[in-house]
């Protein structure tokens, strides 16, 4: 019951989290534009849509997208994270009229797919505080709220990505989300509320305000941070090791001033402050984003612990498994706590404001870490192989000094062999003339395990 | 505790899961209304549970196995970690309903409704999923493997699996006869020997997928993306590749008489030794393609591209 109790406060805080959070000046100032622009994940997809029309008209209707960008790794998520038909209940109930479970809905909702149903959702709801918004005004009138608050919200996140996208990309012949799909027109129809008036907005295609925006949806990391989020409590010791990721986003939050400017006056603001303006959006929105998982992390963690130990103590008296639950929720949370304590440790030491530049934040960490506290080595280390992704934790043990090596954090292009990971580390150690430590240990391991998948050692 | 055939009514089985009774063998529960019940690691072995209603049900490692839920209704349900082995679920309504790591070897899925559902890392080896409509559905990471006097290949003749998440899978074998797999996702699948005959595969993705010895007779693959996949020793009379993207596909001494080849992308594919006999090659592209002792009799070839082919000498 406790940890009932928790999930939910849990997830209503999260939310709060979102509402209170100022969404993006882009999102107003560009709203309109949104309007007129569809879901375009796919830079291939024009060719796709050019060519169909060569078939006959029967093959018009599976005009769909393929390829690494289309909806498959969104749904993937919301099936892994959300209970799908609940998912897809909370979508019909937003695009079309609150679900009653009739016949007649329960036909209507097997006949679209949540692939579909996503993209009508996205049509329907040209901006993403629109889409915020109405998932959770839905949300909260459906059975099962916390449910389906969690899918609200991740349903949000996953489609951020699209709006930034939609209007970084502004070939105006790019809707793909325009399926001329018979069956589906009907459907829409046949609900009465068509999605709210798209189209106007084409005449501000060449505004500044899009070029500019176009540049900021070549930024990489939006993408990034998805696969990394989904790396969270995934592994047991990677809390204190994620936090010296933190530096890296340092030399960007320079202008949160600016960003109080009023909307009105940025189309006159030149490209440079726009373009601030912006990376301070992006910036706020990851780490929105981040808390977001995180704490949905946390939430599915109790939640998957309750389940655990309902299985394990099935046997027990209600009474006694009650105590049990409550106690191990607040030893967990407890441990998190001490974790996350750990990682403000790290910290403490910031990296000084005015060094955007990581030559002398680097000298300055290379010192810390030839003193010879792991932690130190361990951040260094990430800033020094910053180029392959790696995230690691150091710790010391006598005269032997142990580096654990986060496997899944490497960049996929990055090689995996064991032995040169171990001779790259063993040679940016050698650096740091230790006097701590007279013997290296390098683990690779992978997420999830508690043994390494391999070891090597070296004498320094 | 045994039960035997006993017959209950589902405010039974609550009020009994609730005082910590999870033992419900073979018990006869014949549309009961479960809906929403949590019913996490109960013993459901070898009950009949036809036509009950479980929508949104908490399965979770529930025992299922040699149970009777023909036309149940489990959409939404979380099954994950169930057992299900052996499982009747033919008829079944599971739309979006959790089966991540379930175990469904040798269950009944014939015409199940699956839509949505979360397949991911389950094990379907055996499983009979014929006219099953799988729209949407997530096999990540299933295991469908056919293994030699143990496991059956998946049999799927006829279902529907379009748009569905097939990356990664061994679908080695199974019987994919007329099934439709537009716009599925089948990046790097292993599909030697899979029968893929009369199959619609419009716009799904095969890239770098392995089928060697596949059967793709009459099968419908216009518009696919079959880049980098290995189609060698393939049967494929009949095939329509129109636009297919065939770019470095290694092709080798498949049999793709009368295919429909036209305005493909072969750049650079491996067509050595195949047989193209009758084969429409209109307006395709064939750069740098390897024909060396392919068959081109009779095959029609206006406005192909054949740029750096390799051929024979003579």
């Amino acid at each position: 019951m406790t940890a009932r109790k928790l999930r939910s406060t849990n997830s209503a805080s999260c939310f709060d989290d979102i509402s209170s959070c100022a969404i993006s000046l882009w999102a107003s100032l560009l709203a309109s534009l949104w309007a007129s622009l569809r879901l375009c994940p796919l830079p291939v997809l024009p060719v796709h849509l050019k060519s169909v029309n060569v078939f006959d008209s029967d093959e018009l209707t599976v005009t769909r997208i393929q390829g690494p960008d289309d909806l498959f790794d969104v749904r993937g998520q919301l099936l892994r994270k959300t209970n799908p038909l609940r998912s897809k209940i909370l979508i019909f109930s937003t695009i079309y009229r609150q679900f009653d479970f009739s016949d007649r809905d329960w036909m209507a909702l097997k006949a679209q797919e949540l692939d579909e149903l996503l993209r009508h959702l996205f049509e329907a709801c040209p901006t993403l505080d629109e889409l915020d918004s109405r998932l959770h005004r839905t949300a909260r009138n459906l059975d099962g709220v916390d449910e389906n608050l969690n899918a609200a919200d991740l349903l949000v996140r996953c489609l951020t990505r699209f709006y930034v996208e939609a209007v970084g990309d502004h070939r105006p012949e790019a809707h793909p989300n325009h399926r001329p799909d018979d069956s589906s027109q009907e459907l829409a129809a046949e609900f009465e509320s068509p999605p709210d008036n798209i189209g106007f907005g084409h005449h501000i295609t060449d505004s500044p305000a899009l070029q500019m925006d176009s540049q900021r949806a070549s930024e990489p990391g939006v993408e990034d941070d998805e696969s990394e989020n989904s790396l969270f409590f995934d592994m047991t010791f990677n809390t204190a090791a994620n936090s010296p990721v933190s530096p890296a986003k340092s030399p960007v939050p320079t202008a949160p001033h600016q960003a109080q400017q009023p909307a009105t006056s940025s189309p006159r603001l030149s490209d440079r402050l726009l373009q601030h303006l912006a990376t301070t959006d992006e910036v706020q929105d990851l780490i929105r984003r981040s808390s977001k998982d995180l704490t949905e992390a946390i939430a599915q963690s109790i939640t998957d612990l309750e389940m655990n130990l309902e299985a394990t103590c099935a046997h027990i008296d209600p009474q006694e498994q009650l105590r049990i639950k409550h106690e191990a929720v607040s030893s967990l949370l407890n441990d998190v706590r001490l974790n996350l304590n750990r990682i403000g440790g790290v910290l403490e030491h910031p990296v000084p404001p005015n060094t955007p530049t990581a030559g002398p934040a680097n000298h300055e960490l290379q010192q810390q870490a030839s003193q010879g506290t792991p932690r130190a080595i361990a951040r260094w280390l990430i800033q020094r192989h910053r180029a392959s992704g790696i995230n690691l934790l150091a710790t010391q043990k006598g005269r032997c000094l142990h580096v654990v090596l986060d496997l899944a954090s490497l960049n996929p292009s990055t090689e995996h062999d064991p032995h040169r990971l171990g001779t790259q580390m063993y040679e940016s150690i050698l650096e740091l003339k230790l006097s701590s430590a007279d013997r290296l240990k390098v683990h690779g391991r992978e997420p999830g395990q508690k043994r390494p998948s391999w070891t090597r050692s070296f004498l320094l | 505790m045994t039960l035997g055939q006993t017959s209950m009514d589902a405010r039974e089985v609550l009020e009994r899961y609730i005082s910590g009774d999870v033992d419900f063998k073979s018990v006869t529960l014949c549309n009961a209304k479960l809906s929403g019940a949590e019913l996490i690691g109960i013993r459901l072995s070898g009950a009949n549970l036809q036509g009950a209603d479980l929508l949104f049900a908490y399965l979770t490692r529930s025992q299922l196995d040699g149970a009777d839920l023909r036309k149940s209704k489990l959409g939404g349900a979380n099954l994950k970690q169930a057992n299900l082995q052996n499982t009747h679920l033919r008829d079944a309504d599971l739309h979006g309903a959790i089966l991540q790591r379930a175990d469904l070897r040798g269950a009944d899925l014939s015409l199940a409704t699956l839509i949505d559902a979360n397949l991911m890392g389950a094990d379907l080896r055996s499983c009979n999923l014929s006219g099953a409509d799988l729209r949407g559905a997530s096999l990540r990471g299933a295991n469908l493997r056919y293994e030699r006097r143990v496991y059956n290949p998946v049999n799927l003749r006829g279902a529907n699996l379009s748009y569905c998440d097939l990356r990664d899978i061994d679908l080695s074998y199974a019987d994919l006869t007329r099934a439709n797999l537009t716009g599925a996702n089948l990046t790097q699948t292993h599909l030697r020997g899979t029968i893929f005959t009369q199959a619609k595969l419009k716009w799904a993705s095969l890239r770098r997928a392995t089928m060697i010895d596949a059967d793709l007779t009459e099968a419908d693959v216009r518009g696919a993306d079959l880049s980098d996949a290995i189609i060698a020793s393939a049967r494929m009379r009949d095939v329509r590749l129109q636009k297919a993207k065939l770019y470095m596909t290694n092709l080798a001494r498949s049999n793709m008489t009368r295919a429909d080849l036209r305005e493909a992308n072969l750049r650079e594919a491996n067509l050595l030794e195949t047989n193209l006999t009758k084969a429409d090659l209109t307006d395709a592209d064939l750069t740098n393609a390897n024909l060396f002792d392919a068959d081109l009799t009779l095959a029609r070839t206006k406005g192909a591209n054949f740029t750096g082919v390799k051929i024979n000498d003579d």
